[in-house]
């Protein structure tokens, strides 16, 4: 193995054509680009491939997204690698919890370099180099929606080549940020004694471990928010007995935040000014979805809302370097203490004290009327716990808002 | 709670100003408009909540200086407590000193004013023109609710939030609304919603596509094959109908060729036969052609034999060709031989003369000579001349030896007398002896120096040589006195030897007597060797002379033996004695020639008479011929006897070569004859196999059995080429469907058989056509499923406009808790605090109606105040007159701000309340704040001057 060499490209959670968590009204034009951007970032793994040119390429699950696993995206993806297949770069693919077998309706027929792991026992593909296997590439695919059971004991080393791979789609037993599939441990995975560990599942990429390279390259293309910064894949090489792994960017699109302090002023100027400067923060090249954190605003966020739209309405989804402010989030801004009015006894006091009183039956029975609208309640998804909370809370602060500074400014 | 003290360190138009409030209450504080009672009114709110930093701003004094103040507070719990603030101070924050001189912070005084808020205290402790102003815009129902929220916090906010909250929901969502933005959004999502299923149903027909596509393939894939083979089909029939023709021939030469019964035939016999004819016709006329041919030659051959005698003409042709030439060459050789003999006779006649010894010819023959006499008598002349020269030598050779002897005598005798003695002779000898040993010394010196000369001169003159060769002048003067120098040494041994040999002169002594001593000895000496030499000669010569006499007597001998001999010979000779021995050799060369001659005239006359024999022989051989044939036969002219029986051989030598010619002839005829026999027998029998085949025995019968069979065979070949090329037009498989060699089709059906193709194929084409057109719009359709971007479009435009929508009706339903809460809350504030303040209200309303209306009431189920007059009469709020309405504005606000004081008592801030309250009004209102000013701190704001005279004791303190 230490004179053998090879060069191969992890991704994983492609989410092809998947749909965007945006917030906020946008117009066509951008939903059109967020559309294009899983597209555009798989185009640019593929580039990637060819650019550096990779033995192979492995995917580790989660190529499309169930409710959308287009013929469109499927054909994308074939046409991807066929130009591959040209390459005679060979592609590995596992399927995941969002594109397990069992879901797929219509099934397009893939080039022959692309090896699919067809079944959810783990299997394996010897990869050949100058005719000689150069690497065995151990995985497994989801077949139904939910693979429970632990994997990692099914992945047994057979000999007969420099490397072995494995494929992973799932997560570690001690996450429980998500659904917890194929559950794993890291000491598990280190006694299998593969050379690499191709992890999938997980959006936001990380190293688990160097030696051996345990990673999650995360997925290709942020969707929302909570999946900002810089997405892409990992080129993996190892050469004189040394792995190395660098991050290779493929982003259409980047979602970003960023945060504005001391901003107390409501002057429209001044507000303007401070949306651009938070702009100016995040030009970065690629196109950007903003989050902006406005600390310590005490102005209208109808104010607020009002510039977003005419700053983004300048934004030419053209370019290459666009930057839509999604979201203003504003913290800071209440001038009252609701501990203190909590304690008072007059309206207020009782107001908060009724609200922080309520329980989610009685939110449900109050919303009923909207969340339990035949026609609506099909296309909308109930309140439920946090959200619950989330919404008692904003509740609280329309009638704070209300009744006590739109009270204050028509005082004076 | 009381406010004791005001210092304004700088507050809007107010600078380094303070107010005693120490007084109790009522305090009346008068200003002219814009004197700065809101201010001051601002700056006690400011200091007690304060302000945010924006409107604190606003209020820094133009004139500059610090922006803020200090408010003394006197507590009933901390005792006396100041405020401060400043606007630099910590962002507005006070600072709370206490009467222990602790210092307290914001969240303190917050505390201490048991967290009320200031648009709480506003709405429950202060008053002002504008709240009354608002309640004119109020109108019937909307007045009571606004009414009862005055009554329940002091304002209508509560009011206004609900209809403001109210108008939101409604603005978002009605349950059975077309308008609002819910239900707008849901119509949005609906259709796209639509439009998504159909396109997801189109893309589930994505697989159906596929089937299709894979089943029109095949069934195109079928057609295809269907098409070929009707095609061939067709091809087939068209051409069974083609070959149609051909088949009906081929069946009709068949039934024709299968009834006639095979005719036994000879291949190609007609050719055959007429190649044997060709052959035999002229064989057969070259047949009798002979046999003429042959008759006349025998014919012929009779007539020359007639004539012809061949025993006769083999003698007389014998006698011509052998006898004619001997004859004629007897009779020259007889005249030849006779002349020969004459000729003989001559010669020897002349040799006998010639010889001239008597001797005759005849008995010559007698004499034999052999070969050896010859040589004998050349011995003889040889031996007699040898013994007379030997004789002669003797004789010479006897006188020779005579005259030495004489001479040799007489030298002797000369020397016996000259001769010394022998004494004298050896004297000299010893006196020569010591001379000469003397004289051998000096010799060797004599060398030596001879030697030095000669080196001398020869080493003399190589130099001058040399020197001569010798460019330089100076090497030439070197040489040169080399030169000299070996010239002087070598003249210096020359002198020398000069000089040794006069010293040896010197030395012998009588030189003259030793000559002549030496003379005389040599004299001696040959004198005595010349004697002695002589007496050898005589010697010798004496011996020689013994040696002679020798000779002689051997001599006679020899001449005795001789004659003898010579005797002998002419004994048996005897013409020999007429004759010297010398010739005797020569004679006998003379009578052998003789001899010989004689012996040949001999032979030449026995010869003559043979020849004479053999011509009479002849002649009577040609005699006995011509009797033979009876001919005259004469002697006397042979000659042409001769002619005659030439003649006759010549004839019948003629007739027998003609006989001969002719029968030669006879005989290639007959060869000629057989061989033709030959070749016709074989063709002959050619011809009869060949009849024989055919059966038939005339050529007539032939020829008409060949034509039969011709026809046979034509018939056949017709039949072979006619199966060909319906082999060739017609493949194997189409031969065996047609039963071609069995049956001709028939046209009918192969013609109706080919328009039920033609229409199959044409029902085939349409249906390739048709499946062809169906695969296309299949592929399409697949490939605007896989190209189109449609449903990925519609897609996320659904999930935007469901978030859209989710968004909307997240909104909604903030309102809707909002507004659910607040009417909660005001449900409990209601059933808590309403029955107090209700209560209290009634009793101001009371006093201020000045008992007009009794009660006021609000029924727990609708929340509506209604107002009892005296009379008992109910009125709703809108039903009462403006003053009313404000007096009972006024009796809300008072009855909750009293509740409320009830728990926390904090001074009451009025400003201008009351400008539009007439003199009557006012005054109950004056009442009214006198007695709350019993319990509370009351500090009115009023431009009106004549309010000091309306209160019994007021604090008054004028502004300007």
């Amino acid at each position: 193995m230490v004179e053998s060499s090879i060069r191969f490209i992890h991704s994983a959670d492609l989410h092809i054509d998947s749909l965007f968590k945006t917030k906020g009204h946008f117009p066509e034009k951008l939903l059109d680009r967020l559309r294009k951007s899983t597209f555009e970032a798989f185009d640019r793994l593929i580039d990637a491939c060819i650019d550096n040119n990779v033995d192979f390429l492995l995917i580790t699950g989660d190529l499309y997204n169930e409710e959308i696993r287009s013929i469109k995206a499927q054909v994308h993806l074939r046409r991807g690698f066929e130009r591959l297949y040209e390459k005679d770069i060979q592609v590995y693919i596992s399927y995941g919890n969002h594109d397990y077998i069992e879901g797929q309706t219509l099934p397009i027929e893939m080039p022959d370099n692309v090896h699919i792991f067809k079944s959810d026992n783990v299997e394996h593909f010897p990869f050949e180099k100058d005719g000689k296997v150069l690497a065995h590439i151990y995985g497994f695919s989801y077949e139904t929606r939910e693979v429970r059971d632990r994997k990692v004991p099914f992945f047994t080393k057979k000999e007969g080549a420099d490397y072995h791979i494995g494929m992973l789609h799932g997560s570690l037993d001690t996450n429980t940020d998500h659904d917890v599939y194929a559950p794993f441990s890291l000491q598990e995975l280190k006694g299998k004694e593969m050379d690499y560990w191709a992890l999938g599942h997980i959006h936001k990429r990380s190293i688990l471990s160097a030696d051996p390279p345990i990673l999650y390259p995360g997925n290709i293309q942020g969707r929302s928010r909570k999946e900002a910064g810089e997405k892409g894949c990992y080129l993996v090489e190892h050469n004189s007995g040394e792995w190395n792994f660098q991050f290779v960017p493929l982003q259409s699109i980047t979602y970003d935040s960023t945060t504005v302090e001391d901003l107390e002023i409501t002057s429209f100027e001044e507000l303007e000014k401070g949306l651009k400067k938070a702009k100016e923060k995040v030009a970065a090249g690629s196109p950007v979805m903003l989050t902006i954190t406005m600390m310590g605003y005490a102005g209208s966020t109808e104010d607020i809302q009002e510039w977003v739209e005419v700053i983004n309405e300048n934004e030419d989804f053209d370019s290459d370097d666009w930057i839509w402010i999604e979201e203003i989030k504003v913290e800071g801004r209440t001038t009252w203490d609701e501990e203190d009015l909590m304690k008072g006894s007059h309206f207020t006091g009782e107001l908060l004290r009724t609200i922080s009183n309520l329980n989610e039956e009685e939110v449900e029975q109050w919303l009923s009327p909207l969340f339990s609208h035949r026609k609506v309640s099909k296309y909308i998804h109930p309140i439920k716990n946090e959200e619950t909370t989330d919404m008692i809370e904003q509740a609280k602060s329309l009638l704070l808002e209300r009744m006590i500074n739109h009270e204050r400014r028509g005082a004076m | 709670m009381k406010i004791t003290h005001l210092f304004i360190y700088g507050f809007g138009k107010w600078k380094d100003h303070s107010l005693d409030l120490t007084a109790p209450s009522p305090h009346v504080i008068i200003g002219e408009n814009e004197a700065g009672k809101s201010t001051l009114y601002e700056f006690i709110l400011f200091m007690l909540f304060g302000l945010p930093p924006k409107q604190r701003v606003s209020f820094i004094p133009k004139t500059g200086g610090s922006m803020g103040g200090r408010l003394v507070l006197l507590t009933e719990e901390f005792g006396r407590v100041t405020i401060e603030r400043t606007h630099e101070h910590e962002n507005g924050k006070a600072v709370c000193r206490l009467e222990t001189g602790e210092e307290k912070d914001e969240a303190w005084l917050r505390n201490l004013l048991d967290g009320m808020e200031r648009r709480v205290f506003e709405s429950t402790y202060s008053f002002n023109a504008d709240d009354l102003m608002e309640l004119k815009n109020l109108s019937g129902y909307e007045l009571g609710e606004a009414l009862l929220n005055i009554g329940l916090t002091g304002s209508d906010q509560i009011y206004q939030t609900e209809k403001w909250l109210q108008k939101q929901m409604d603005e978002r969502f009605k349950p059975k609304g077309k308008k609002p933005l819910i239900n707008e959004q849901l119509q949005v999502v609906e259709e796209l919603q639509q439009k998504k299923k159909t396109l997801d149903d189109e893309e589930e027909d994505y697989l159906r596509l596929q089937k299709t596509k894979e089943t029109l393939n095949g069934r195109l894939r079928t057609l295809e094959g269907e098409w070929q083979e009707t095609i061939n089909q067709i091809y087939i029939t068209e051409q069974v109908l083609k070959v149609r023709a051909i088949i009906v021939d081929y069946h009709l030469i068949k039934a024709e060729v299968e009834h006639q019964c095979n005719l036994s035939f000879p291949e190609a016999g007609v050719e055959r036969y007429q190649q044997v004819k060709e052959v035999l016709l002229p064989l057969q006329s070259e047949q009798k052609l002979l046999k003429t041919n042959i008759e006349e030659v025998e014919s012929s051959i009779q007539r020359w034999k007639d004539g012809y005698d061949p025993l006769q003409e083999e003698e007389a042709g014998k006698l011509v060709e052998t006898g004619y030439p001997k004859y004629e060459q007897a009779v020259y050789e007889v005249e030849r031989l006779l002349q020969q003999i004459t000729r003989l006779d001559e010669q020897l006649e002349e040799d006998k003369s010639h010889i001239d010894v008597p001797l005759d010819i005849d008995e010559i023959e007698e004499y034999s000579l052999p070969f050896y006499i010859e040589e004998t008598w050349r011995a003889l002349k040889k031996e007699k001349e040898e013994v007379e020269r030997e004789e002669a030598f003797i004789k010479e050779q006897a006188d020779d030896i005579a005259r030495e002897l004489q001479k040799i005598e007489e030298h002797k005798h000369s020397i016996e007398n000259e001769r010394i003695s022998e004494e004298t002779a050896k004297e000299y000898e010893e006196k020569l002896q010591r001379n000469y040993q003397m004289a051998a010394t000096s010799d060797q010196d004599t060398t030596r120096l001879r030697n030095g000369r000669l080196l001398g001169g020869v080493l003399a003159g190589l130099s001058l040589a040399f020197g001569g060769f010798l460019e330089g002048m100076v090497l030439f003067v070197l040489c040169l006195v080399i030169a000299a120098g070996l010239a002087l040494y070598s003249y210096s041994c020359h002198k020398k030897i000069v000089e040794l040999s006069e010293r040896s002169v010197t030395t012998s002594i009588p030189v003259e007597e030793m000559e002549q001593a030496r003379k005389q000895l040599q004299k001696y000496d040959a004198q005595k060797n010349e004697y002695h030499h002589l007496r050898e000669q005589w010697k010798q010569l004496n011996q020689e002379e013994i040696r002679l006499q020798e000779k002689t007597h051997h001599l006679q001998q020899r001449k005795r033996r001789l004659e003898n001999t010579l005797d002998e010979q002419r004994n048996l000779y005897p013409f020999l004695a007429y004759l010297h021995v010398e010739h005797w050799e020569k004679l006998y060369h003379l009578l052998t020639q003789l001899k010989e001659k004689k012996r040949t005239q001999k032979r030449l006359l026995q010869e003559t008479e043979k020849q004479r024999s053999t011509i009479n022989h002849i002649k009577k051989n040609l005699e006995a011929f011509y009797k033979v044939k009876k001919w005259e036969f004469y002697e006397e002219n042979m000659e042409q006897q001769w002619q005659r029986l030439k003649e006759w051989v010549q004839e019948q030598n003629h007739r027998r070569q003609k006989i001969t010619q002719t029968e030669q002839q006879l005989e290639s005829l007959d060869k000629r004859a057989k061989e033709n026999n030959v070749k016709l027998s074989t063709y002959l029998d050619q011809q009869q196999e060949l009849f024989q085949e055919a059966g038939v025995e005339e050529e007539e019968d032939f020829y008409t059995k060949a034509k039969q069979k011709k026809k046979q065979r034509e018939q056949q070949s017709q039949l072979q080429d006619l199966e060909r090329q319906l082999q060739r037009m017609l493949s194997e498989r189409e031969q065996q469907h047609y039963h071609v060699w069995t049956e001709v089709p028939e046209e009918a059906a192969l013609s109706a058989r080919l328009e039920r193709l033609k229409s199959e194929k044409q029902k085939i084409e349409e249906e390739q056509k048709k499946n062809q057109q169906a695969s296309a719009d299949n592929e399409s359709a697949i490939r605007q499923l896989e190209h189109s971007d449609e449903r990925s479009s519609i897609t996320h435009k659904l999930h935007k406009e469901k978030v859209e929508l989710q968004k909307l009706s997240e909104e909604w339903a903030a309102y809707q808790l909002a507004w659910k809460a607040l009417e909660k809350t005001k449900r409990a504030y209601k059933e808590k605090y309403l029955p107090r303040i209700l209560g209290k209200a009634t009793t101001y309303f009371h006093n201020l109606t000045n008992g007009n209306y009794v009660d006021v009431k609000i029924p727990p189920d609708d929340d509506c105040i209604k107002v009892i007059s005296k009379q008992g009469f109910t009125y709703f709020p809108m039903e009462l007159s403006r003053g009313t309405r404000d007096q009972l504005y006024v009796s809300f606000r008072l009855a909750l701000g009293e509740t409320m004081a009830d728990d926390l008592s904090l001074p009451f801030l009025v400003d201008d309340a009351f400008v539009h309250f007439d003199q009557r009004r006012l005054s109950l209102m004056v009442e009214l704040f006198e007695q709350l000013s019993k319990k509370h701190q009351v500090v009115l704001f009023t431009w009106r001057e004549d309010l000091e005279e309306a209160f019994q004791s007021p604090q008054v303190l004028r502004l300007s």
